[in-house]
């Protein structure tokens, strides 16, 4: 296991960099092993730079662009995107915009000129606006059929109050409904503009020809100053003050989901990598991590129980989710609160440290197989503020870290008594048990789980 | 898309691997147990298959107990996915019996103790050596799947040969491992509007195949599951002439081959498992309904129609069709359901990659103010309009385009490949029909999707499973709750 600790793991052949159109940032990464191309172009602006009451407005520009271009209408952009094998799809998240997608690699030069189209030439129509507007506020009904991405929706405003990333990215009714036009159009150029923007690819690709048909195809690319960031992101976050617990009311719930957290550190903190050694530790994707072992290994309760911290520029958060019946979620929601205080009050030992410190290193190097993969945290980490190398020395930044600094991240970034808690579950069945389990709550406020 | 995705796997243990926790998809038995009764393959390895794609090779190698071993190098890759197939699932249960969901529960189960490892030593080990280990359990197959740095992969070799004859099973881990299966089939079925109409639309369409019950198993079943009962599935399901062990990633061929011969080669061959007797059932023979009530904010609708088996030689055309009739943004049903009409806000379609005949699923969530039976509707007419003429030549472009990117898109990781290769070899006729697969798409011709169409649409033979908006949506209506007694709890 020594030989882990010292060789390098994450053997691919590293990215390059280059210059981009019109002042933006090119990431390339070649891969033949088969003829496809992965292709991401990313906004440094996310859900973040929303507008106050205008929540959902840079995915809405975004979904809105994508809706007709190049004079070509929807359905005719559509059918040259299909009639290529291709993909195009708008992630918007609170750092970032992303036209993201994949084409086979001997259409590449094809793709760039509809993707430049969907980019410096959005057709802006109108009636696809009317549509685009219906379709996504469709999505945010739809999405309620799902629990637990009912609950990330109600959490993130639970933990994050009203701070920018205390909003869903896809936005909310009253918000979509009032943008009007020239806003929405006026936000996306401002936002869309080359040096505000990454471009990068994984795949069947050489760098320096891609660079060149890149620059040809985004001609007319926006050579304007980046925005600057919305203020209110750059705000430290207002931490919730003890347990506050929100009961998001959902019919005929036999089981709850259930996630509570708090804001962290920004992912360009030194604390970062040491923080998420300690975190991975407590509730990573592994089964010997504390929460693991203590709710479901030992004890059955939930069939699954994690703890994650977001990659974010700003104050990302260190949020824990559990699902579990209806009739073990007080026992599992108090085991739990208490597993987390003992670990913000001891820390990890050093054999856990040096444990987690072997997983989490194996595991970039498998996560980091696939190129979409590779891509995507190449991206993550650029919009980040991380170093260009992050991602090809993980691996070191890990192996560098002593169990003092992560314990001392630790107390420093886990604050378990001031947690947001959201819970998707029946509530006139929920609240009762929580009021007769004495749950030392600050607060239990019951939403409707349609009602935002 | 349709080809390639899984969407019937029951991943018992998803809490398992997934992520680095730091941010943020044959040769049949009998085949097989010839092959080493006859004696083909002694105590060297025997080459038995090969096949290639681009720049990818891949080659099957057997053992003289009857374990396959399909090998596919990738230099270029970062990581070795070790994966074990299993030639078990939920048709080789037995539903009289009260034992559905066994091999899913079984799954758990592999992950506890074996003779010579002590409880929890297999994530332990794994977990240490920078591993991420999850399984999965389909109507055909149990897979288990680790991901591993090159460096360890004995690790995985040894713990992997350890478990497929040494488990050994003890009460409280059953007990436990039943206890968050019942919490899986909670969040997986009963307070999923999704789940629930997966299980009601393949149950209400076949008859008589095992494909009709769920392979997370029927709640009663699950709660009914004894210790005896486990070491029994496993003493007839495990042993390696019953497994295939795929590797693809980095490694070195001749090196991983000797490390496999030398780790698994001592395993002793086993009796051959109990013949597989499910009969091959065109599903569903007839028009088939169910509608149920949930929180919802519109219509939730699920249409199944007949499919051929993953191996059949109407795939690739099958497919085609699926992806012209809901496919990419521009196929027929998201145009006129979500972007002509918006009676929809998705559409969705899935065709089953079963080793028997199973089932397309299209799947539409409505908008308020419009009905299940209005998109119904619509689909019955694209299928119709299938049968009644050729589709044009850059609908057939668009969709084999779409085929191929998807195809490659999983086999470029690792982990995909291994996974893609896997399903095919137990249960699409072997793993070579992988790479065969994406050039038959760019074949299939006007005339291939009229034929398959008639085959399959024509007649009016459909699985619906409507959902519709109950007490405390905000869409609700007064719904007609008549679904069959496997919505809840059965």
């Amino acid at each position: 296991m020594g030989a882990l600790l010292s060789a390098a793991l994450l053997t691919t052949t590293g990215a390059v960099r280059r210059p981009g159109p019109a002042g933006g940032q090119l990431i390339v990464e070649s891969n033949q092993t088969v003829p496809l191309v992965h292709v991401i172009v990313a906004s440094r602006s996310g859900s973040a730079a929303d507008p106050r009451h205008r929540e959902g407005l840079t995915n809405l520009a975004a979904e809105w662009a994508r809706h007709g271009a190049g004079g070509k209408s929807r359905e005719q952009l559509d059918a040259a995107f299909d009639a290529l094998g291709a993909t195009l799809e708008v992630e918007t998240q609170p750092d970032s915009t992303r036209f993201e997608g994949e084409v086979l690699a001997r259409n590449l030069d094809a793709y760039l000129a509809l993707l430049a189209d969907v980019i410096v030439r959005p057709n802006f129509a109108p009636a696809e606006l009317q549509r685009t507007r219906h379709e996504l506020l469709a999505d945010i009904d739809e999405s309620r059929n799902d629990d637990r991405a009912l609950a990330i929706r109600f959490f993130v405003r639970n933990l994050y109050a009203d701070h920018p990333y205390g909003h869903p990215p896809d936005g909310v009714k009253a918000a979509l409904e009032a943008a009007k036009p020239d806003e929405i159009v006026g936000h996306f150029r401002r936002h869309f503009v080359g040096k505000n923007l990454v471009f990068a690819f994984a795949g069947d690709v050489e760098p320096d020809a891609l660079a060149a048909s890149l620059k040809k195809a985004f001609r007319g690319l926006s050579d304007a100053a980046a925005p600057p960031p919305n203020p209110l992101e750059l705000r430290e976050p207002v931490p919730p003050k003890g347990w506050r617990i929100q009961l998001v009311d959902k019919p005929d719930r036999q089981q709850t989901q259930l996630l509570f957290g708090h804001p962290a550190v920004r992912a360009s903190d030194p604390d970062f990598v040491p923080l998420s050694i300690g975190l991975a530790a407590f509730g990573g994707h592994a089964m010997n991590t504390t929460m693991m072992n203590e709710i479901r290994t030992k004890r059955g309760l939930a069939y699954g129980a994690y703890l994650n911290m977001s990659e974010r520029r700003g104050v990302g958060a260190a949020s824990a989710w559990v699902f579990t019946g209806s009739d073990k979620t007080v026992t599992t929601l108090k085991l739990a609160l208490k597993l987390y205080v003992a670990f913000m009050t001891k820390g990890i030992d050093d054999d856990t440290a040096e444990f987690f410190k072997r997983y989490l290193i194996g595991a970039h190097a498998t996560d980091m197989d696939a190129p979409d993969a590779r891509l995507a945290a190449r991206v993550s980490a650029e919009i980040a503020g991380l170093p260009p190398d992050f991602v090809d020395t993980y691996g070191d930044r890990i192996r560098a870290q002593t169990p003092a600094a992560i314990n001392a991240a630790i107390k420093r970034r886990v604050h378990a008594r001031d947690l947001a808690i959201t819970m998707v579950a029946t509530a006139a069945v929920m609240k009762k048990l929580l009021l007769d389990a004495k749950v030392q709550s600050t607060a239990i406020d019951v939403v409707r789980y349609d009602d935002y | 898309m349709a080809v390639l995705a899984l969407p019937i796997f029951a991943c018992a243990a998803a809490g398992r691997g997934g992520g680095s926790g730091k941010v943020g998809v044959g040769v049949d038995r009998g085949a097989v147990a010839t092959g080493a009764a006859a004696g083909n393959a002694g105590p060297t390895p025997v080459e038995v298959a090969r096949a290639t794609f681009g720049r990818m090779t891949a080659v099957k190698w057997r053992l003289g107990n009857g374990l396959e071993i399909v090998l596919a190098p990738d230099p270029q890759a970062t990581t070795v996915s070790y994966q074990t197939w299993y030639r078990v699932g939920s048709r080789n249960e037995n539903e009289a019996g009260g034992e559905t969901g066994l091999a899913h529960l079984f799954e758990h189960l592999m992950f506890t103790q074996t003779k010579a490892m002590p409880a929890g030593s297999f994530d332990r080990e794994m977990e240490a050596a920078g591993a991420t280990a999850n399984a999965m359990t389909s109507y055909d197959f149990t897979a288990y799947v680790n991901d591993i740095p090159p460096a360890e992969l004995a690790v995985a070799a040894r713990l992997e040969a350890d478990r497929m004859l040494n488990l050994d099973l003890r009460k409280n881990q059953v007990d436990t491992e039943r206890d968050v299966v019942i919490e899986e089939r909670l969040s997986a079925v009963e307070d999923s509007v999704d789940g629930t109409l997966e299980e009601l639309v393949f149950k209400q369409a076949f008859k008589t195949h095992p494909y009709r019950w769920p392979v997370i198993g029927w709640m009663k079943d699950i709660k009914a599951v004894t210790r005896d009962k486990a070491v029994a599935f496993y003493r007839r399901f495990y042993a390696p002439s019953n497994a295939v062990v795929v590797l693809a990633g980095k490694f070195d061929a001749a090196a991983a081959l000797e490390l496999l011969a030398r780790s698994y080669g001592p395993l002793p061959a086993s009796e051959p498992p109990p013949p597989d007797d499910a009969k091959p059932e065109r599903a569903p023979a007839a028009e088939v309904r169910a509608t149920l009530v949930r929180p919802l904010p519109a219509d939730r609708l699920v249409v199944g129609f007949p499919a051929p088996a993953l191996a059949d030689a109407d795939r690739a055309a099958y497919e085609v069709a699926a992806e012209i009739l809901a496919g990419g943004p521009s196929s027929q049903l998201p145009r006129t359901l979500v972007v002509d009409k918006q009676w929809a806000s998705s559409v969705r379609g899935d065709v089953a990659p079963t080793r028997d005949p199973g089932l397309y699923a299209i799947w539409v969530q409505m908008t308020k103010g419009h009905t299940a039976e209005e998109a119904e509707r619509i689909i019955v007419d694209a299928t119709a309009a299938l049968v009644a003429r050729p589709v044009a030549a850059s609908q057939l472009g668009m969709a084999a385009a779409r085929l191929e990117t998807e195809l490659l898109r999983q086999l470029s990781s690792s982990h995909g490949r291994a996974e893609a290769l896997g399903n095919f070899e137990v249960a699409g006729g072997g793993f070579a029909r992988l790479y065969e697969r994406a050039g038959e798409y760019a074949r299939v011709t006007a005339d291939d999707v009229r034929r398959v169409a008639n085959k399959y649409f024509a007649g009016g033979a459909r699985s619906v499973v409507i959902a519709r908006p109950g007490p405390g949506s905000d869409g609700a209506n007064d719904g007609n709750d008549n679904a069959g007694d496997g919505a809840r709890g059965d």
